[in-house]
């Protein structure tokens, strides 16, 4: 089976969509993708929390991305996703509109996000990507749960 | 500064788990010093322990602990031999020393060097030994060589006047052993050897080795004592240096080459007790008298020293190896050693794994015998439900036994928490100038480690309580007339599936009166509820948010933790603490928790088409009730049971949960209640919000309905939960909700049911504390 070698600064994203735009995030974060399941909501948790699920006996909170960055909200759809995260200290899930695809990114073609303009308040996005002639905002893991701004519960 | 030492990583692991036991016996046992001095056991295992480490700590090279032990073992030394009478400023000594023993623990945990400063405590130690020495009562020998000369070869080199001191003193036998060898000598003709043999240090066999030289010398003779002893042998407790006491036939040669044939002996010296070497000295007219007059804190009646060491007469294999000779003790201790051999140690992250494994399984079992249940509900009588029902059993079984298994290799006995109080005590008693005795029972009571990590806070808390305000000032207490002394006793022991914990001192008492007016004053109640408050109600006031009886705050209640903190902790365990209390004659606190945290039965119950787990050490009863019968007590429903009224909160009000979809059981009458009843009835805002979605929707407002009421109690307090349906009683897992969530009031954890869905746990006693401080300010 060949193997594809990336060059070794470059890294591998998985592009997913949210709100008509299409985001990324290291793939060393993700652990899976997920179709959409039932969740169990957490009364009295920050509003973008959907709930949490058990995935193989543990128990993880979901994050409704769009609720997390003020996106217009949308009902989840057959193309919908959970994208399973590992954070530092803890597993969450996020759920996105859909993934489309993992790629390839070499350094060279981020940007820093304070020179682009996206939905997304900068501090949420690492870097953007331009793959193909399309943007790609490069998310930062560790904003996904951390309270931000005013916007923590 | 980074730490580095004469060992690989493996032995600075088996290192730690060594020091960790002598460590842990210096600070239990050390503590007992001060008042049992005379045990002659205590003294030993004490002296055994610091000259273990200094050992070990020599052998990894970390100096400054060999310095420190070294300086400690003389200390014990003295005292061992009599030489030295342990005052309070000496024990205080120790235990400063023990606690920079403990940051060199941690040194070699972190190969960090800590910036302990431990010269002052070696001096101290130091300063110790000398005091003694040059003191009149010890001669001088003392001081050149205080650790290697027993009284009676003081004595002895006194009397002969400074005839060399033979090697043969290097080891202190008593009376009674003395006798035991001369008996040995005169009266069966044998002769007596002392044997000192030197392992090869990093012998990866030392304890095997050891362990030869006993069976080896056994077969020449009668091993008479040894150090290390055969059971520290058997407990692999073993130094590369050995001295046994041997009667035996044999000439000395004999046993040189019985020891010195064995592998990893580096060498081996035999030398024989002459008859003088055993024989008492005569009185002498200005004998050296070792121990002082007790001191005058010493309130235990000094114990004999002649029992102890004829308890100890017998080569040490415990009551076992009494009356037994010496081919039957070898056996014994070989068997001994084969049960060692089968003793494995085990990370306790394992455990837990372990643990949680069989909490799934637990889960899973129940999740078989639903699936059962609805298969014969669906097909009636068929062999095959039969056959699963036989073996869902079967499995039910097996997994009941694993997990009481498992809960049981995780048991550890309370002792591990109870070891840290006499040393609280003491030094609360100096602090507050009153004089405590704490007298600890139970302490071999087991329960999971979940739990024992959890309680050590709330009972430190209740005994700063108890020393502080619960104990009076020496003055008061002899005013009272009672002894100067207080008295504070902790218990442990099992009732029901729970370890109560009970914390009792003969103090002042509480007195309800004060504590009602107090709370008034503070305005955590009115003149009103005062006025009708009980008086056992009112010792509950101690643990409402702001209280303390104390005139004035001092540092070692009032830390910024109230009773009303300790009271949470221990609720959150799933435990209940209940105060009683006498006016001049004492408090005692109850405290009762379940005996693991891991695997808990609770109720399973539906609410907002959610499922939501209540846990059963909290729930009393479960009951219907018309929504007619909801009353109103001060503008919050309550409902009438038995007579008695209780506070009635809706959990889907409490979480906010959406309406309930589903229609449950409607009464017999549906006529009977009319929506107008039942609004006039309910005034939660749910109500309203249901009523207004059903206008929303066009649809007509369900039946009235049977109201399902879970009936909660923590401690002493009730309440009635509302929900929408119960669904049944379960084994769950408790899980922690999401670091990222945090903590939510009124969620004690998660847990995952038997078809893969999360439920919520509900912290019931967060939802009482809440209801009960509303209620207080309503």
């Amino acid at each position: 089976m060949a193997v594809q070698l990336a060059d070794a600064n470059s890294q591998q994203v998985v592009v997913f969509d949210l709100s008509n735009e299409t985001y990324a995030l290291d793939v060393a974060y993700v652990q899976g993708i997920r179709r959409i399941e039932p969740l169990t909501p957490v009364p009295g948790a920050p509003y973008y929390i959907d709930g949490v699920m058990n995935l193989r006996n543990e128990v993880i909170p979901v994050v409704d991305l769009r609720k997390r960055f003020g996106l217009p909200l949308k009902t989840t759809s057959e193309r919908s996703r959970i994208i399973v995260v590992q954070l530092s200290d803890e597993t969450v899930g996020a759920i996105v509109d859909a993934v489309s695809e993992v790629i390839t990114v070499s350094p060279d073609s981020i940007e820093p996000a304070s020179r682009v303009v996206t939905a997304l308040d900068a501090e949420y996005i690492r870097g953007i990507a331009k793959v193909d002639g399309r943007l790609v905002a490069i998310l930062n893991p560790d904003r996904l749960l951390e309270a931000y701004g005013v916007d923590g519960a | 500064m980074a730490l580095t030492f004469d060992a690989d990583e493996s032995d600075l692991k088996l290192f730690l788990q060594e020091a960790d036991e002598q460590i842990e016996l210096l600070q239990n046992e050390s503590i007992r010093l001060e008042k049992e001095y005379q045990d002659q056991a205590l003294v030993q295992n004490i002296f055994r322990a610091a000259h273990t480490l200094k050992g070990s700590s020599g052998m990894i090279g970390h100096h400054r602990m060999t310095d420190l032990t070294h300086a400690m073992e003389s200390v014990f030394d003295m005292i061992r031999k009599n030489m030295l009478v342990p005052t309070t400023e000496i024990v205080d000594t120790i235990l400063a020393s023990l606690d920079g023993l403990n940051v060199l623990r941690e040194e070699v945990a972190t190969k960090e060097e800590s910036d302990v400063d431990l010269s002052g405590s070696i001096a101290a130690l130091h300063a110790i030994v000398e005091g003694a020495s040059t003191a009149p009562a010890a001669p001088k020998a003392a001081a050149e060589a205080p650790e290697d000369l027993s009284p009676e070869a003081l004595k002895q080199a006194a009397a002969e006047a400074g005839s060399p001191t033979s090697l043969l003193n290097k080891r202190w036998l008593e009376d009674a052993d003395k006798d035991y060898l001369l008996a040995k000598i005169e009266g069966e003709g044998q002769r007596a050897y002392l044997v000192q043999a030197e392992l090869v240090p990093d012998s990866p066999w030392l304890a095997v080795r050891a362990f030869q030289i006993l069976t080896d010398l056994g077969s020449v003779g009668d091993v008479y004592k040894s150090w290390p002893s055969k059971t520290e042998v058997e407990e692999e407790k073993v130094t590369p240096h050995m001295d046994l006491v041997v009667v035996s036939k044999e000439d000395p040669a004999r046993l040189t080459q019985a020891v010195s044939t064995i592998e990893d002996v580096a060498s081996a010296t035999v030398e024989a007790y002459a008859v003088a070497d055993l024989r008492p000295p005569a009185p002498p007219a200005s004998a050296p008298e070792p121990p002082p007059a007790p001191s005058p804190t010493d309130l235990v009646p000094a114990t004999s020293q002649a029992p102890a060491a004829a308890g100890k007469r017998l080569i040490d294999l415990g009551p076992d190896g009494r009356g037994k000779n010496p081919s039957q003790l070898l056996e014994l201790a070989a068997q001994k050693m084969e049960k060692l051999a089968q003793n494995v140690r085990v990370d306790v992250e394992r455990l837990d794994k372990l643990m949680n494994l069989v909490g799934e399984l637990v889960v899973a079992r129940s999740r078989l015998q639903q699936v059962g249940s609805l298969l014969e509900a669906e097909l009636g009588a068929h062999d095959s439900v039969d056959i699963l029902a036989e073996a869902s059993q079967e499995m039910g079984r097996i997994t009941d036994d694993l997990q009481e298994e498992v809960t049981r290799i995780r048991m550890q006995p309370i002792e591990n928490v109870f070891n840290k109080f006499p040393r609280l005590i003491r030094t609360l008693s100096q602090q507050l100038g009153k004089k405590i005795d704490l007298v600890l029972e139970g302490k071999e009571t087991e329960l999971d480690r979940s739990v024992i990590e959890k309680i050590e806070d709330p009972l430190i808390h209740l005994l700063r309580n108890a020393a502080d305000h619960g104990i009076e000032s020496i003055e008061a207490r002899r005013a009272a007339g009672k002894p100067e002394t207080g008295l504070i006793k902790l218990s442990a022991w099992h009732e029901e599936g729970h370890i109560i914990i009970a914390v009792q001192d003969d103090g002042a008492g509480m007195d309800p009166e004060k504590l009602r007016s107090s709370a008034v004053r503070k305005g955590l109640i009115t003149q009103e509820v005062a006025d009708r408050m009980d008086d056992r109600t009112a010792v509950e006031l101690i643990f409402a948010a702001g209280f303390s009886t104390a005139a004035q705050t001092t540092d070692i209640s009032g830390r910024g933790v109230g009773m009303d903190i300790v009271r949470a902790n221990i609720e959150k365990l799933g435990g209940s603490v209940v105060p009683e209390s006498a006016i001049g004659r004492g408090t005692r606190f109850m405290v009762k928790l379940p005996l693991t945290l891991a695997i808990i039965r609770a109720l399973l119950v539906n609410v907002g088409g959610q499922q939501f787990a209540i846990p059963m050490t909290t729930v009393d009863e479960t009951n219907r009730f018309d929504p007619a019968d909801i009353r109103t007590v001060k503008g919050r429903e309550a409902i009438q049971l038995r007579g008695k009224i209780l506070p009635l909160v809706s959990l889907r009000e409490i979480f906010n949960l959406p309406p309930l979809l589903l229609p449950g059981p409607s009464l017999d009458d549906l006529d009977a209640v009319s929506m107008g009843t039942m609004g006039g009835s309910a005034n939660g805002s749910v109500d309203a919000d249901a009523a207004g979605i059903w206008a929303a929707n066009g649809e007509a407002p369900p039946p009235a309905r049977m109201m399902f009421v879970v009936v909660v109690r923590v401690s002493d307090r009730q309440m009635g939960l509302e929900v929408d349906s119960f669904v049944g009683e379960t084994e769950i897992v408790i899980k922690p909700l999401s670091r990222a969530l945090g903590e939510i009031r009124g969620i004690a954890g998660v847990t995952i049911l038997g078809d893969g869905q999360v439920a919520i746990i509900c912290d019931v006693p967060s939802l009482l504390t809440r209801m009960v401080q509303e209620q207080m300010l309503a």
